[in-house]
């Protein structure tokens, strides 16, 4: 079965956010979800996961982090500041959510 | 929290608090009892990871970690002891309770206990495999749980000082499936009133009660690797997964559940008082042993137990094996034995084992054996090296060298072997040499007769023949026996040096210990110096045994590792000194060049001073040439002083050439003292104030004889040919009386006896003896045998002399060689004072001792003598206030 190389996050608010599958697994809550018990649960079935607590615009922020965390991990290029990319309205939205994805 | 930086959340905008978690938490725990029952069922893809996680977050995150755990831990037990109650106890095998129980001793062969094994067997498997199917339901659970609870081990049990999830499952799984008993609850989790108090170790060890799974599965296991051993075909995987999942888990009390509500989430005091921290503070093991503290079970319960079968089961077996075969075919089977058990060890069990089981086997098959082994009365250490069996030798040195003594052991035993052989070289010669002497002894009797034939029979030629053999018999028996002794030391030699590298891998310490032996033995046979120079003088003689010059060159190199082995070193200088100058003087050597090769082989053994006589006589034997070849241009040149004859003169320095000074000197008849003369004029006008002194003894002549039939060249020793000499103008029954020739010769008696001896008793016998006999006495009279006839025209007369040493002569090289260590030990002592000035008495000695150990083995007695010699002489003095101390004086 060849893996689906996109992986679908879901907002509580119904928006949908594909991503890489390689740039989701930044994320432990999403990487665990994947693969826990060899694929084990319904998320890896489908390559959805549904983010129930979470806003569209978090959701958003979150995929652009893991995006973002792929192309520089292991880079030798200049590493620029994530922070300038994210609205203070957010911000403690955001930090709540890495807490919970692990990421 | 990895990769880059995380946002910074201070700026201008307004930061929005995020929305408070509105859910009920009971409802969020019964969700997640129900998720994880649905995880043991196997119906995970039913369930939404992010909803289970989100939902155990959330607990976590309302300080309800302590509910989560305790739930899940509860649900996970239940899970557990219903598997084990439904699929792991129906399927204990029946009866290995029971043949554990008698000490696994069912072991005897039979074709009943064979199928009982095989049924055995199978039960075991049965019951393994469903261990391990529960135990692999267990961990694939377990997997997804961790994850689902991740954030719980990552904010609460870590800072809780409780295991996590994983850890939790491992405990639970060895305290409610491998303890579980059939008989009831028995490692029940301790009340909350005693959480944090220490487990208490079950009055009955868990293993030893039958109605523990702990108890089957260690029997099982037990039961099952003896069926291997006796061999039969087991599930190997079977035993190796049971084995993986003992070492995995961890023999301690019981995880304290449940636990009780923290101040917190992830923050709080440790759940768990008395300042236990982590796993440990649950106490030692509870399934095994006492007092391993964080042991798996495979370490405390079942290892022990294992080790102790297999102790047990190889005592019984080697002991048989010991009986039933002979020594090599043990050893195989030992080594056979060794492999299985270390390929057990790393296909089944776990890596501390290896060197446990490997050790202990080491201990029971060779340890407790090894004595046995080498003792062995039908095929024991002697018949290996006695066959030379190479590849057995090579297993036994292998399998010895595993156990810390067995080398040691080995190396006694093969060292006392060479020493019992050698000594039996020793007495073969000795043998050899009383079979000599009782001809000897017996020769008298022999000589009567022959007396007696002659004094009644004239026709006595059989006798004669008989006699003759007789005559050469002892000379011949005893080079004989020296050359076979040498022989038999070198194959000896040979053998050992094969085993050592072929067997013992060139063991230097064995090696050493051989090296060793030989030299005892070697040096235990007093002749040996002269034996060994004896041998090499046999090969270097010219034209011996059609053996080739590599050939030679080879033996001659093994006979420097014979020579390596003697003490006596200045004893076999003297014998090789003197049998060199025989060689050189009757110009009996292969080549000059072997010589010079042989002595560069020793002076490299044993130093310059070593070789210096025999250097010096070769020496002497060049000079002489070129003197000679001088001395005959010169005869051509004044023929005035033209000898009738041509001399072939060897001029020796006394100083090298191990010649006794002999006060009697043979009258020459006129003729070579012509020719003497005519060479000391010659010598002298060349180095004057040299005086030369003839040793006829040791030189040959060519003569002319005319006999009635043809006239023959004898080559004969000067000595005989001063006796022919007199015999010239003779008539036919003209004879000569001994004391006629004795005061006309002026020889020694015993050379002149060897010399008519030589001329009338041996092989040619150009004299005739009256009355004939083997021995010559002073009342013979002797005649010319002019009716002498002989194949060839060239004959030459061997002198009656026997090779070995007679007993006088031996005294006489002994005395020889003890003046010579005298000389030596004097020299060393000024050697070593002139550099010291003062020394202490003992520490002159030990120095001396030092210094003179490779030529000889000095006595101290020796040294002390020499010490007080030199005082005499006033080399050395006592020290006036110290006596102890000698001081040098200049």
């Amino acid at each position: 079965m060849a893996e689906n190389p996109w992986v679908t996050l879901i907002s509580a608010d119904g928006h949908r956010f594909v991503l890489p599958r390689a740039a989701a697994l930044g994320s432990v809550l999403i990487s665990d979800s994947l693969t826990s018990g060899m694929g084990g649960f319904a998320e890896a079935q489908k390559g959805i996961i549904n983010l129930e607590e979470q806003r569209a615009e978090v959701v958003e922020k979150v995929a652009e982090y893991l995006m973002f965390k792929e192309r520089y991990t292991n880079s030798k290029d200049e590493i620029p500041e994530f922070k300038d990319r994210v609205k203070p309205e957010i911000a403690l939205e955001l930090l709540m959510a890495s807490d919970f994805m692990q990421c | 929290m990895s990769g880059p930086r995380r946002p910074m959340t201070k700026g201008a905008g307004r930061v929005k608090a995020p929305r408070k978690h509105v859910q009920p938490l009971d409802d969020t725990l019964q969700r997640v009892e129900e998720a994880v029952a649905q995880i043991q069922q196997h119906q995970a893809s039913q369930l939404s990871f992010e909803a289970v996680y989100r939902n155990s977050y959330n607990l976590v995150l309302h300080k309800q970690g302590h509910t989560l755990y305790n739930a899940v831990s509860t649900l996970i037990i239940n899970h557990l002891e219903s598997e084990a109650r439904n699929k792991i106890v129906p399927v204990f095998p029946p009866s290995v309770a029971v043949s554990v129980a008698s000490g696994s001793g069912t072991q005897s062969g039979g074709q009943q206990a064979a199928a009982s094994n095989m049924a055995q067997a199978e039960a075991g498997q049965l019951f393994l495999d469903r261990v391990k199917e529960v135990w692999d339901d267990h961990s694939a659970c377990m997997g997804k749980l961790k994850d689902v609870f991740k954030y719980m081990d990552k904010v609460y049990t870590g800072s809780s000082s409780l295991p996590s999830t994983w850890d939790l499952g491992l405990s639970l799984f060895f305290h409610h499936v491998i303890l579980f008993s059939t008989s009831g609850p028995r490692p029940k989790p301790p009340p909350p009133s005693r959480a944090g108090s220490r487990a208490q170790p079950p009055t009955i060890s868990p293993v030893a009660d039958p109605t523990t799974i702990a108890s089957h599965l260690i029997n099982t296991l037990l039961s099952v690797i003896r069926i291997e051993r006796e061999g039969e075909v087991v599930s190997r995987h079977s035993i190796a997964d049971v084995v993986a999942i003992l070492s995995t888990l961890t023999d301690e009390g019981p995880i304290p559940l449940p636990v009780t509500a923290s101040q917190g989430t992830g923050s709080g005091t440790p759940v768990l008082g008395v300042g236990s921290g982590g796993g440990s503070g649950r106490g030692a093991a509870v399934m095994g042993e006492q007092g391993l503290i964080g042991q798996s079970p495979y370490r405390t319960a079942f290892e022990k137990a294992f080790l102790k079968q297999s102790e047990e089961f190889y005592q019984r077996e080697s002991k048989q094996l010991l009986v039933e075969n002979d020594c090599p075919t043990f050893l195989k089977k030992i080594n056979r034995r060794l492999e299985e058990e270390r390929t057990r060890a790393q296909t089944y069990l776990a890596p501390s084992t290896e060197p446990l089981l490997v050790n202990l086997l080491e201990r029971t098959l060779i340890s407790a054996h090894l004595t046995a082994i080498l003792d062995h009365p039908a095929s024991g250490l002697s018949t290996l090296i006695q066959d030379s069996r190479l590849d057995d030798l090579r297993l036994l040195y292998t399998l010895f060298g595993r156990v810390g003594t067995g080398h040691a052991a080995l190396q006694t035993a093969v060292s006392k072997w060479i020493i019992e052989i050698g000594g039996k070289v020793n007495e073969g010669l000795l043998v050899v040499l009383e079979r000599g002497d009782d001809e000897g002894a017996a020769d008298p009797k022999g000589k009567g007769k022959a007396r007696e034939d002659a004094a009644g029979d004239t026709d006595m030629k059989p006798d004669i023949s008989a006699v003759k053999k007789k005559v050469e018999a002892p000379g011949n028996a005893k080079t004989k026996a020296a050359l076979a002794w040498v022989q038999n030391v070198l194959d000896l030699k040979d053998k050992f040096d094969a085993i050592l590298n072929k067997a013992f891998s060139g063991d230097k310490a064995f090696e050493k210990s051989i090296n060793d032996a030989f030299s005892v033995f070697v040096n235990q046979n007093t002749k040996s110096p002269e034996y060994i120079s004896l041998f090499i003088d046999e090969n270097l003689k010219k034209g011996l045994k059609g053996k080739t010059e590599v050939e030679v060159d080879d033996v001659l190199n093994k006979t420097i590792a014979l020579f390596r082995f003697l003490i006596e070193k200045d004893h076999f200088e003297k014998y090789y000194n003197s049998h060199l100058a025989k060689r050189l003087i009757s110009s009996r050597s292969v080549s000059d060049d072997a010589e010079r090769n042989m002595l560069a082989k020793f002076k490299v053994e044993a130093g310059a001073a070593f070789t210096k006589s025999a250097e010096g006589m070769m020496k002497d034997i060049k000079t002489s040439e070129d003197a000679l070849a001088e001395y005959k241009r010169y005869q051509d040149r004044t023929p005035a002083v033209k000898a009738p004859f041509s001399m072939e003169p060897i001029v020796c320095g006394q100083n090298f050439w191990p010649f006794s000074n002999k006060d009697q000197i043979c009258n020459l008849p006129p003729v070579l003292l012509d020719g003497v003369k005519a060479y000391e004029a010659f010598y002298n006008v060349k180095h004057s104030g040299r005086v030369l002194t003839f040793r006829p003894e040791l030189g040959s002549v060519d003569v002319k004889t005319k006999f009635k039939a043809r006239t023959h060249e004898l080559s004969v020793s000067t000595h005989c040919m001063c006796v022919l000499a007199l015999f010239e103008g003779l008539g036919d029954d003209e004879s000569l009386s001994y004391q006629d020739i004795a005061s006309s010769t002026n020889m020694a008696a015993a050379d002149l006896k060897r010399t008519l001896q030589s001329l009338a008793c041996a092989k040619f016998k150009v004299l005739t003896k009256v009355p004939k006999g083997r021995d010559v006495d002073d009342t013979d009279s002797f005649l010319f045998n002019s009716a002498f006839t002989a194949p060839l025209a060239k004959i030459k007369i061997q002198t009656v002399a026997s090779k070995v040493e007679s007993a006088d002569e031996r005294r006489e090289t002994e005395e020889k060689v003890e003046e010579m260590r005298n000389t030596q030990c004097d020299a060393c002592i000024v050697r070593v004072m002139k550099d010291r000035k003062v020394l202490q008495h003992t520490d002159l000695v030990n120095e001396v001792i030092r210094q003179l150990s490779s030529r000889f083995l000095p006595k101290p007695a020796m040294i002390k003598k020499a010490i007080e010699r030199m005082i005499e002489k006033e080399y050395l003095e006592r020290d006036e206030n110290d006596r102890r101390t000698l001081r040098y004086m200049a």
